[in-house]
């Protein structure tokens, strides 16, 4: 489609430089292309391939400052997501992409931004993170609410209890246990504790139940639908707009997307 | 695709060459818009391998395609045993070359098809696009199967999947393959994710398959997603005729 200039179905061979299991379903990924670099923007997804098994979509969680690899983070979720759950370092991979829109940087750019997370929602949203905290003059101020079903479920906690330094930082765990040093209670308990200003942008990722219940409590606080940006999770079977399986309404998520303004897509009961 | 472990074969595609007989002007038009669909913004390699060696042979007992239209010989029923043959290509003139004691040198009397009374595609597809919460998804979806025959049998349905293969049986021909086939959106999940499913419902699916046709695709390519070979209506088991879906909405809202 316009201006997408990745969009073919080019294959590049890769390798698994080292895994690290963040919960019990979900693997993280450093992989590392045999040729070259992936360039890519924060917000993009790539397709990742595993010869005899399938592709699966999925988000790049760092950022582009790292050239020489990138990571992405899978969940246990089915027949090919099981099986890169079981790599280890050295494996080959397949990748194709990068794919989609990334974030509006030009719309963020010296703002207020406050990033909220569902469960694995963190994973695409790590790499903005990561990029802000590389570039602290791009934004005015940051801040993290991040929530998830129990403390063995929190993605990432060490970097994010360490991201206090530069970012207004909140974790809570519907089930807490152990020593759990964060909140408690549904993410949407919290939005009150957020600094909220009125040119402020959000930026969402979850499962759609949440942006279901978090919306309309963002919205409380008087932000325009167009200072939210969401991601949105699709089955993809091409990444370049060929397949239908993304789409919803006019849009593809894997063309238009996987980031929205919230005020592109509200009409469209289908998008969440 | 193929490959063998972990890496791919770069072997070159080797399409077997395939003569298509009896193609109508509906799938020559279809082919039209598909070669536009997969052609952009890259080739689709898998389409146009398949594409340049396929001979078109198309047939017609009314009308002869279009100027515009792909195809490399088509013929028109003129009465028994006798046909009108047209040369789209090189590779149709091969053909005729090489039988040439079956042709005979005839003038040009093209017959077109003259064009029939069209509804507005943009108002259509504004139509339709606002009439997500009619009654006539539900009624639709009442007597609809889901089972996917309406797209299976449509020359424009491109919708696709895929999947790898490996070799265990002893019959695939290769160790192993990435194989693309094909999809219907009036599946139950074709648009459900592990967590979630965005068109639960089969009136939201139906919905989708006009939605994409007739509004989306239009916007995409400036061209419906149906060329009119009605095949949709006779192959429905619960009898659906999209004309009359369409009608109802054109004139409710239109």
């Amino acid at each position: 489609m316009k201006n997408c200039k990745t969009c073919d179905y080019k294959l590049k061979e890769a390798t698994v430089l080292a895994t690290d299991r963040l919960c019990r379903d979900i693997l993280a990924l450093r992989i590392k292309l045999d040729k070259g670099h992936l360039t890519f923007r924060p917000g993009q997804f790539i397709m990742l391939s595993l010869f005899g098994y399938g592709e699966v979509p999925v988000a790049v969680t760092t950022t582009p400052d790292v050239k020489e690899h990138f990571e992405v983070a899978v969940r246990d979720v089915g027949t090919v997501t099981r099986a890169i759950n079981r790599l280890r370092a050295h494996d080959k991979v397949g990748i194709r992409g990068p794919y989609g829109n990334g974030y509006d940087f030009k719309d963020m750019h010296g703002k207020d931004i406050t990033v909220i997370a569902g469960g694995l929602g963190i994973a695409p949203l790590r790499s903005l993170i990561e990029y802000a905290k590389n570039h602290p003059k791009v934004f005015k101020s940051f801040q993290i609410l991040y929530g998830a079903k129990n403390p063995d479920e929190v993605l990432y906690d060490q970097e994010l209890f360490a991201c206090e330094r530069f970012a207004n930082t909140m974790l809570t765990v519907d089930e807490p246990k152990g020593h759990w040093h964060g909140e408690t209670g549904l993410i949407t308990k919290h939005v009150d504790k957020l600094r909220i200003t009125p040119d402020m942008r959000v930026i969402m990722c979850g499962p759609p139940v949440m942006y279901k219940f978090m919306i309309p409590e963002i919205e409380k606080f008087g932000i325009p639908d167009e200072h939210i940006q969401i991601l949105l999770e699709r089955r993809m079977k091409c990444g370049i707009g060929k397949c239908q399986h993304c789409t919803f309404g006019d849009k593809y998520v894997c063309l238009n997307g996987p980031v929205f303004k919230y005020s592109k897509i509200k009409n469209n009961v289908e998008a969440i | 695709m193929e490959f063998k472990e972990t890496k791919e074969q770069k072997n070159k595609r080797t399409e077997k060459q395939k003569v298509i007989f009896g193609l109508s002007l509906f799938d020559l038009k279809a082919i039209n818009r598909l070669d536009k669909i997969l052609g952009e913004p890259t080739q689709d390699e898998i389409y146009s391998a398949n594409r340049k060696n396929s001979i078109l042979i198309s047939a017609s007992e009314d009308f002869d395609p279009k100027k515009d239209q792909v195809f490399d010989l088509h013929f028109r029923k003129t009465g028994e045993n006798k046909y009108i043959a047209w040369v789209g290509s090189k590779q149709g003139q091969k053909i005729v070359d090489a039988n040439s004691d079956l042709f005979i040198k005839s003038k040009d009397i093209r017959k077109k098809c003259k064009p029939s009374k069209k509804y507005p595609r943009n108002k259509r597809a504004e139509i339709l696009a606002n009439s997500k919460t009619d009654k006539i998804w539900d009624k639709l979806a009442e007597i609809c199967f889901g089972c996917g025959i309406c797209s299976y049998v449509c020359p424009m349905c491109y919708c696709f999947d895929t999947e790898d293969i490996v070799k265990i049986d002893g019959i695939t021909k290769c160790e192993g393959c990435r194989q693309r086939s094909w999809d219907s959106c009036m599946t139950a999940d074709f648009a459900a994710i592990s967590s979630h499913d965005f068109r639960p419902e089969l009136r939201d699916r139906v919905y989708n398959w006009y939605h994409h046709k007739f509004v989306r695709m239009p916007e995409e390519y400036g061209f419906s997603g149906c060329v009119g070979c009605k095949r949709c209506i006779t192959y429905c088991p619960a009898k659906i005729n999209f004309r009359e879906t369409l009608d109802y909405l054109e004139e409710k809202y239109g």
